[in-house]
């Protein structure tokens, strides 16, 4: 269980190095300050109108951000090669695995958990 | 919602409790995306997995589809695979749907499923990445 969460932390580090990143949340925050515009030319129903683009924005960008990071995560390791030194250490191929889905849902959670800051700010 | 309203009421938790079963979403896409990038090439992998995220927002649609003027083995199909697809779709928070679905939305057994759901599809990415030929 230490090996997986060793390659969670690498690939939760390796994933906030990332721009992309970054960029989403930006725009997703952009879009929950864009609510607030909107929501000041909706008549009695504001607050749900925030509310509603505020989680389409962290659903939406969420998915952007596990989609591709979640598919770059295996992919990139074997096209770098560094795969193969990875799994020449004493490390079984499930807990490569499970230590790299822990790391992005690691990063996913931070992630969502800064676009609920922004949405109930 | 602080700088609309200038304050948080106790129904605003609903907000949040939104977000974690978004996050169980993601977890659960992303449990999908490893399993597909195990097998297909990246670009293959991103079309199977958002085409089955469309699909898995649909599902309720699929399990509720006029099936008395189906033909009985596309109605047992469409059932059948209603079943096996995960359901993707999010009941959107707000303050007056909060109250109205909040007991659907914090439904243990809901939370249970796309868990159950994501290990098994982790198992099976398992499975398939041990048995890949990376030479």
């Amino acid at each position: 269980m230490r090996r997986v969460g060793v390659v969670a932390l690498n690939t939760f580090r390796e994933a906030v190095r990332d721009r992309v990143l970054y960029n989403l949340v930006f725009f997703a925050l952009l879009m929950m300050a864009a609510a607030i515009a909107v929501g000041q030319i909706s008549i009695g129903i504001e607050q749900t109108v925030i509310v509603s683009l505020g989680l389409s924005a962290i659903s939406v960008m969420g998915l952007l951000i596990s989609v591709f990071i979640g598919v770059a995560l295996v992919s990139k390791e074997m096209d770098k090669r560094t795969l193969y030194a990875l799994l020449a250490k004493p490390v079984r191929r499930w807990e490569f695995l499970l230590g790299k889905f822990a790391g992005l849902v690691l990063t996913l959670a931070v992630n969502t958990a800064a676009m609920a800051l922004g949405c109930c700010w | 919602m602080i700088y609309v309203k200038h304050s948080l009421e106790g129904s605003d938790a609903a907000v949040l409790v939104a977000v974690y079963f978004i996050w169980l979403k993601l977890a659960l896409i992303v449990a999908l995306s490893l399993l597909f990038s195990c097998f297909t090439t990246p670009l293959l992998a991103i079309l199977f997995t958002v085409g089955l995220y469309i699909v898995g927002l649909y599902v309720q649609e699929l399990r509720n589809l006029p099936v008395e003027v189906m033909n009985p083995a596309m109605a047992a199909f469409t059932r059948w695979l209603s079943y096996l697809l995960p359901n993707l779709r999010i009941q959107r928070a707000g303050p007056g749907r909060a109250r109205a679905s909040g007991s659907r939305r914090t439904d243990p057994a809901k939370h249970a499923v796309r868990v159950i759901y994501c290990a098994i599809v982790l198992t099976a990415a398992a499975a398939v990445f041990s048995r890949k030929n990376l030479k």
